[in-house]
């Protein structure tokens, strides 16, 4: 049933895959307390925005600039509950979330409370102060920061993804980023290797049409971002980001089986 | 990395690339389809014909220089890939704007920059258009509407994009043809340039150079494809694959595809099958490239193919293009001669040009 309803190619979502499908495969359907941790996740998310932008920023508490996903929750709650989490260094996967994806550090074990700290530019913060901001990160939560220049997380997911490969271990690299980034020399130059070495690692775009003021039909030329994965030999697939089952399924699809087992 | 190569140079045909048995399929040469004439005049094709072999004869030529100590920079040959540089130029119009890379001696020839100054150029003389200054190909020609090749692989695109950009602000209906390697499409400048190409509908023919290897990478391991034609969709753009020993397949996709970007059609992207059946550069003995996959190139010659139907056709005897390569040959030893005799560059010119504003 929810296989069905990730196969709804609709544009406003989108994500990249790196590695083959797998004739046969199952996707495990999520169960009551998945579905719960999903509504709570977003739920979570949405109100812990709320607070920094609509209360701390307008009382001028906050020392940086505030992105949200506000209304693109189930991009990131759909796509993280497929990050391994919990069984230490070797098991874990490793994330690269985007500015947009505030869920995934909540899902990764980060607290509120080192949120807002971060925010507010305390020490208690994941840069200890020295950000007030989204750059942040903490590879005891398997986060990579968020890195400022648009496209470079991608290259540097490739990266981790190839160090699974060599270590021999099934973990999987998560990569989050907006359709401007995909404009990206270096976005091109990430994606390409990873296809080119068939790395474990799955590129996730949240298209929401706009990069800053720039419309996407002024950011490229194809429907949807996934049509870009035929151009590296990647398999590629559209969802309705608005529908937490279809990036569920559309990101399990890719990393429940078929990245782990290469 | 370099410990591999140094232990499989020492024994190429047991444990080093040249021993692989898995040739990427991309690597072979297409199915030989025959030529066909795209409505070219039996004066068009010897023209075309000439430019090959003198492409061919000229970097003979500048090979035997280099081997004896005469060529001051890097030679990279484009022996077997002289129909993608001819069959492109020669598809355009006299003011569309051309970009070579290192490889496309030939399109400069076919826009007529004379035999002379590229000796000249090789052999750093003052007389040289970049007056001693550069010993391979980086100048520019306005006048001829070619812009320099820029050494930094991928970021000739962005220019092009921006050179189409200005053309079509400024009203004019040109076209700017550019090409990169297998290897330079991995660059963030590639997609960066052909991105913005795409999204603005410029007339920008993209000539992809798949001869097979980027040094000595070889193309499964720069892309997962098997054609770079594929990556057209992924930008929304037209493209098209040829097999690059036919100059006038060639030919008949570059009129396409200008035609296109002339229409308003947007970007092209052009890829040409052939081979680099030369080390990377002069110096390089290419020991990492499988013998057997030279030798079916080899049988692909484009210039053999392309005599071979002329005669067929009955535009020329095989006398006759025997001595075009004779009258070449000859020709060129004298203006060989000429530039060796010309000065190299006096002190004071390495201060010029290096300002803006200055002479
Ligand atoms: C290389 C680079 N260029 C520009 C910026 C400035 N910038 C920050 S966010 C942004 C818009 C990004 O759009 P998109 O990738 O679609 O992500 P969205 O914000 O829509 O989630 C821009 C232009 C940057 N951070 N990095
Ligand atoms: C960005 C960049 N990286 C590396 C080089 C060094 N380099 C010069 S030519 C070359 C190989 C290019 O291969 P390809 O694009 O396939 O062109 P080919 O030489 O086969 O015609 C390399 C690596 C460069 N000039 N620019
Ligand atoms: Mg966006
Ligand atoms: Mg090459």
């Amino acid at each position: 049933m929810l296989a069905k309803e990730g196969n709804r190619h609709r544009p406003g979502g989108g994500g990249l895959r790196a590695v083959p499908a797998r004739a046969g495969e199952v996707l495990p359907a999520p169960d009551d307390a998945a579905l719960l941790k999903m509504l709570y996740s977003m739920k979570l998310t949405r109100a812990l925005e709320f607070r920094i932008e609509r209360k701390l920023y307008r009382q001028g508490k906050i020392v940086g600039g505030v992105y949200v996903g506000r209304g693109q929750e189930a991009i990131s709650v759909g796509a993280a509950m497929h990050i391994r989490r919990g069984g230490g260094q070797d098991v874990d996967d490793i994330v690269s979330p985007s500015h947009r994806d505030m869920a995934v550090f909540l899902m990764q074990g980060v607290s509120p409370q080192r949120i807002l700290a971060q925010y507010m530019g305390r020490a208690a913060g994941l840069t200890r102060g020295r950000d007030g901001n989204m750059h942040m990160g903490d590879l005891r939560h398997r986060l990579v920061a968020f890195i400022s220049h648009l496209g470079d997380s991608v290259p540097v997911a490739a990266g981790c993804a190839l160090t699974f490969r060599l270590r021999g271990t099934d973990q999987v690299s998560f990569c989050f980023f907006g359709e401007g980034a995909t404009s990206r020399g270096d976005w091109h130059e990430g994606v390409n290797f990873a296809a080119v070495q068939r790395l474990p690692v799955v590129f996730i775009c949240n298209n929401n049409q706009y990069a800053y003021s720039t419309h996407v039909s002024r950011q490229m030329r194809v429907k949807q971002v996934s049509d870009r994965a035929r151009g590296y030999g990647l398999p590629g697939e559209s969802a309705d980001g608005n529908d937490p089952f279809a990036v569920f399924d559309a990101v399990g699809r890719r990393s429940w089986s078929s990245s782990r087992s290469g | 990395m370099s410990a591999v190569l140094r232990r499989s140079r020492k024994s190429p045909a047991k444990d080093g690339p040249a021993a692989r048995r898995d040739i990427p399929p991309g690597m072979r040469p297409p199915p030989l389809e025959p030529m066909r004439n795209p409505g070219l005049s039996r004066a068009r094709l010897l023209d075309m014909h000439r430019f090959l072999r003198l492409n061919r004869v000229l970097e003979d030529q500048l090979s035997a220089l280099y081997r004896q100590g005469k060529i001051v920079g890097g030679l990279y040959s484009s022996l077997g890939q002289e129909s993608i540089s001819v069959g492109t130029a020669c598809a355009l119009e006299p003011g569309d704007l051309l970009a070579p890379m290192i490889r496309n001696i030939g399109s400069l020839l076919v826009r007529g920059v004379p035999p002379l100054s590229l000796f000249l150029q090789f052999l750093a003389r003052h007389a040289a258009p970049t007056a001693g200054k550069d010993g391979t190909l980086h100048f520019d020609d306005p006048g001829r509407s070619i812009i320099g090749p820029i050494s930094v692989l991928g970021t000739l695109i962005p220019v092009m994009t921006g050179a189409a950009l200005a053309a079509r602000m400024r009203g004019e209906s040109r076209v700017a043809l550019t090409y990169i390697g297998d290897g330079g499409t991995s660059t963030g400048d590639f997609h960066e340039g052909l991105n913005l190409a795409a999204v603005l509908g410029l007339p920008l023919v993209l000539v992809v150079e798949n001869n097979g290897y980027a040094y000595s990478t070889p193309v499964d391991r720069q892309f997962a494809v098997d054609s770079l034609a594929e990556r057209g969709p992924a930008y929304g753009i037209a493209s098209e694959s040829v097999d690059g020993t036919d100059v006038l397949a060639v030919y008949a996709a570059t009129q396409r595809a200008a035609a296109r970007g002339r229409g308003g059609g947007g970007p092209t992207l052009l890829e040409c099958r052939a081979f680099r059946r030369r080390g990377h550069a002069e110096h390089d003995d290419m020991w990492y490239v499988p013998r057997d996959i030279v030798a079916a190139w080899e049988q692909r010659d484009p210039i053999d193919r392309f005599e071979s139907f002329l005669v067929e056709q009955g535009h020329a005897t095989k006398g006759d293009l025997r001595s075009v390569e004779e009258n070449l040959a000859a020709e060129l030893d004298e203006t060989a001669r000429q530039a060796l005799g010309s000065p190299y560059p006096p002190p004071e010119e390495t201060l010029r040009g290096v300002y803006a504003g200055g002479d």
